[in-house]
């Protein structure tokens, strides 16, 4: 039944897929020429399978399980302070696991326009967004609409935002009900200094009663005020802020002893909360502190916060940085929950963390936390002691290897009558190997836990053994983890439990495709004969599609084109050689010139001549040429240190800078990913791209980071006929080594 | 019934984020103006094309998390203003079973909420993003009493996810 539906909606997403990569082809020439647009469509096909006892495994459905999930991304600057952008995420739908909805499933949807150039700059939101006035009043996800003004500072200096929004909390676009659990709010902010500012929050909300929950209609209004300053008093720099806030209206009721709710006792009620802290950093040395305090009434329950309720808490936390980096953090913690029950919970807790370099001499840095808790219930049914400590610390050693020890001690003194204390014991080893074979590159990583807890009928003996690697050679990437789990009861009565868990995942990347497989296997048994087998397959395909947006701009005239004209050392010299013309030609102009001599390497002839001159890194010009003719010109940039991330963000954008100073505005630009910390990685595996375009009378003139079949990261400044489409990045002249 | 579900940081978690500002309350996400461009201290610019981040970091940051949950690996994950994160790091240890795990059953939607630059104490200027996204999870353990169990729910992440601005 489930494959014949799936079936019958395969059509749907085969459409789906076609209607996308047509709309990716017909609008990317036409109607949405200057929108850039981004996104990816995802197809899988997945299969679980269990055996045994369905209850005691991961999976709660088997079968086939399938959806193809896209998201679509447009974004058009009318100018530099004026911006729209839509976002749009849905699912065709045939898995259990992936929506609640089978079908099409809209899940979200945004649109934004952004105008800093007006008399009033403004942000204006529909659909899926984001409400945030403070923890204490607003903090969640709508559908509906915000607009925030941010005027103009005036002369006091002092910066305005107003934001009012209204909107629906609901999961997805195919069951929004628009009277239910809908939310009006207006925050305006006012920020007198950078040190300053304060705010006043007007939230309203109401949610239709349910009689399958036995709820009643409920409405609310929640009113708050916020403030913040910070100053330096002495050698403190200090921190206070604020807020606020009361409830008048309606919640959900309080829980009867039976930890069902009451409706009828959340009817026309008031409560009030309020927060404040003071925080500071010492100028003199590495001392910070914080003192915070909440109390939040029985009935203040702001339908969109996420405070608790009927709670009073006081903490205190200091730290100190040691000059080698070393934290020590403390802290002091006392809550009150059931503040106005009358069997309140008080939790006294006590810690101390020291992160960093725990035994210098012996290299091992991580952290170490310990804490001492203490539970009283008003009615003694909990009286309760916790002392924590739990260590984490890595050393490298030799042949690359990093060891990683983890110790856990937990003793739990539960002085109820009857009760019985805790112990818990866990230690845990890995180390982790990393590898470099054959041009794969990778970790290995083996470990083991062991774990033993004592002193009720609980108590257990387990371990855990793993085992997991990763390898990559673009544009493969494989990893796998294999791990066994042995729960051994004290007692006679209770059962043995074992558990397998394999899993593998492959990848396969080309550019704007990503294939992959993913699987895994469980196996649970229980010595009494109870067992659970399950197995998932899913195979995926990820495509990227992308399109620049193109601004309409005149093409930049070849200058001198193959004429006795001598050659510039600049980088109008990327104009002055037009694909097309005349090889050897241009290679005795190059010479007439005074350029240095050119060097051949197969169809490419590379001449060491720098064309920025702000710019230290090595610049060569290289021109391929075929049949005679002159196929590409291009300005290689070589990076000092392309692990750097900082130093290839800076080196491009001052040749980013060259090129918009020489040449003016682009006609397309397309830019994904970031230049990070994994940058050449990201390179080689296509997950950042960096192009931007200009229209010549003979063609384009491209400047990028193209990659390279050797792996070598460089910049590339390009003047040939034509290109492929910005994600077929293997555009860099390969010849140059 | 679910009495670990509270237990998957539903409010705020933090991948990447090296000098998070305590945030209690909202703060003016400014507006890029051609007069703020010019005049705005430094660290503080607003962004004048927010580019979305892709979906597959996004889905790598819920993986990590996932995997972190229930280890020491977690607590550097949350935003030093993740509402009672100290709470929840002392639950996990006391109140979850050792060998509780979470799993992540499907990444449902994402979306890209907001961006600023800001500038890190050597200069470099940093992209964050704050970024909602649900997920539907399934935190399993083993009861010695019970036997299995699986307790699974649908929650909202909002991750702040900071990259180099280039």
């Amino acid at each position: 039944m489930k494959q014949r539906v799936f079936i019958r909606q395969f059509p749907i997403q085969l459409l789906m897929i076609t209607t996308c990569s047509m709309f990716g082809k017909a609008y990317a020439e036409k109607i949405l020429d200057e929108w850039q647009i981004t996104g990816s469509n995802t197809l899988r096909l997945e299969s679980y399978r269990a055996q045994g006892d369905p209850l005691a495994g991961p999976y709660r459905f088997t079968g086939g399980q399938h959806f193809d999930e896209f998201n679509l991304n447009l974004a058009r600057q009318l100018s530099p302070y004026d911006t729209i952008h839509a976002q749009l995420y849905g699912v065709a739908n045939d898995s259990y696991y992936r929506a609640p909805d089978h079908g099409l499933v809209p899940e979200r949807i945004n649109l934004t326009r952004e105008k800093g150039d007006g008399g009033i700059p403004y942000r204006v939101e529909a659909g899926d967004n984001f409400a945030y006035f403070s923890f204490r009043t607003l903090q969640r996800s709508l559908k509906g609409g915000q607009i925030e003004l941010q005027p103009v500072p005036g002369e006091s200096g002092a910066r305005h935002s107003l934001l009012l929004v209204s909107g629906t909390n609901q999961p997805n676009w195919r069951h929004v009900q628009g009277s239910n659990d809908w939310t009006n709010g207006a925050s305006w902010l006012i920020e007198t200094s950078p040190q300053t500012r304060f705010s006043v929050n007007l939230v309203h909300n109401f949610r239709q009663s349910d009689p399958a929950l036995g709820t009643l209609d409920r409405t609310q209004t929640v009113a708050g005020a916020t403030g913040e300053h910070t100053w330096l008093w002495g050698s403190q720099n200090l921190r206070i802020e604020g807020e606020l806030a009361g409830l008048r209206g309606d919640h959900d009721g309080y829980l009867s002893p039976m930890v069902t709710s009451v409706p009828q006792s959340g009817q026309n009620r008031s409560g009030s909360g309020v927060f404040g802290q003071i925080s500071g950093q010492s100028t003199s040395n590495p001392l910070d502190y914080r003192l915070r305090f909440e109390r939040y009434d029985r009935d203040y329950r702001p339908a969109g916060g996420v405070i608790a309720a009927d709670r009073q808490s006081e903490e205190a936390h200091v730290g100190w940085r040691f000059s080698d980096g070393t934290t020590l953090r403390g802290r002091a913690q006392h809550f009150n929950d059931g503040l106005q029950s009358g069997n309140a919970l008080k939790t006294d807790t006590y810690g101390l963390n020291w992160t960093g370099s725990i035994v210098a001499a012996a290299g091992l840095n991580g952290s170490v936390d310990v804490f001492s808790q203490n539970l009283v219930k008003d009615d003694a049914t909990i009286d309760r002691g916790i002392w924590n400590m739990n260590a984490n610390l890595s050393r490298p050693f030799p042949e690359q290897w990093v060891g990683n020890l983890g110790l856990l001690l937990q003793q739990v003194n539960d002085r109820v009558s009857g009760a019985s204390d805790t112990t818990s014991a866990q230690l845990q080893l890995n180390a982790t190997h990393q590898l470099n074979i054959g041009g794969w590159g990778g970790s290995f990583s083996p470990g083991i836990m062991l774990h033993r807890l004592s002193g009720n009928t609980s108590a257990t003996t387990d371990w855990a053994p793993a085992l997991a690697f990763t390898l990559a050679n673009n544009p493969h990437n494989l990893s796998a983890s294999y791990g066994y789990q042995k729960l051994r009861p004290d007692a006679a009565s209770l059962a043995t439990i074992e558990v397998n868990a394999l899993r593998v995942d492959y990848r396969y990347n080309t550019g704007r495709d990503t294939f992959g497989i993913e699987a895994s296997a469980y196996d649970r048994r229980v010595t009494i004969g109870q067992y659970n087998d399950s197995y998932r397959l899913s195979l995926f395909w990820t495509q990227a599609f992308d399109k620049p947006a193109q601004a309409v701009i005149r093409p930049l005239a070849n200058t001198s084109p193959d004429t006795a004209a001598t050659l510039s050392r600049s980088l109008g010299l990327l104009l002055e050689i037009v694909p097309g013309s005349n090889f050897p030609a241009m290679a005795r102009r190059m010479e007439a010139s005074g350029m240095p001599a050119g060097t051949p390497q197969g169809q490419v002839t590379i001449y060491e001549q720098r064309l920025i001159d702000d710019l230290t890194e090595r610049q060569r010009v290289a021109i391929a040429h075929d049949s005679g003719s002159v196929s590409r010109i291009a300005l290689v940039i070589n990076l000092t240190d392309p692990n750097n991330p900082q130093d290839v963000a800076q080196t491009y954008e001052r040749v980013r800078k060259a090129m918009l100073d020489r040449f003016g505005r682009p006609s397309s630009t397309f830019e994904e990913g970031t230049i990070g910390s994994t940058f050449v990685a990201d390179l080689n595996a296509n997950r950042v791209v960096r192009m931007m375009e200009w229209p010549t009378e003979s063609g384009k003139l491209r400047l990028g980071i193209p990659r390279r079949l050797d792996g070598q990261i460089r910049i590339e400044v390009q003047h040939a006929k034509s290109y492929g489409a910005p994600r077929d990045s293997l555009w860099g002249i390969d010849e140059l080594h | 019934m679910n009495k670990f579900r509270y237990l998957i940081p539903l409010a705020a978690a933090l991948i990447g984020l090296t000098h998070a500002q305590a945030q209690e309350v909202r703060q003016i996400n400014r507006i890029a103006t051609p007069m703020a461009v010019t005049n705005a201290p430094p660290g503080t610019r607003a962004v004048t094309s927010m580019r979305p981040v892709s979906a597959a970091r996004v889905e790598d940051a819920v993986k990590k998390i996932a995997d972190a949950w229930n280890t020491p690996n977690l607590e550097p994950m949350l935003a030093d203003s993740l509402y009672d994160k100290s709470r929840l790091t002392d639950a996990l240890l006391t109140k979850v079973p050792r060998d509780a795990k979470l799993r992540v059953l499907a990444i449902q939607s994402m979306q890209t909420l907001s961006q600023h630059l800001q500038n890190t104490a050597s200069g470099m200027e940093q992209r964050v993003s704050r970024v909602s996204v649900t997920a539907r999870t399934q935190i399993e353990y083993n009861d010695p009493q019970t036997g299995f169990q699986r307790l699974d729910g649908t929650n909202e992440f909002i991750l702040l996810i900071t990259e180099p601005s280039s």
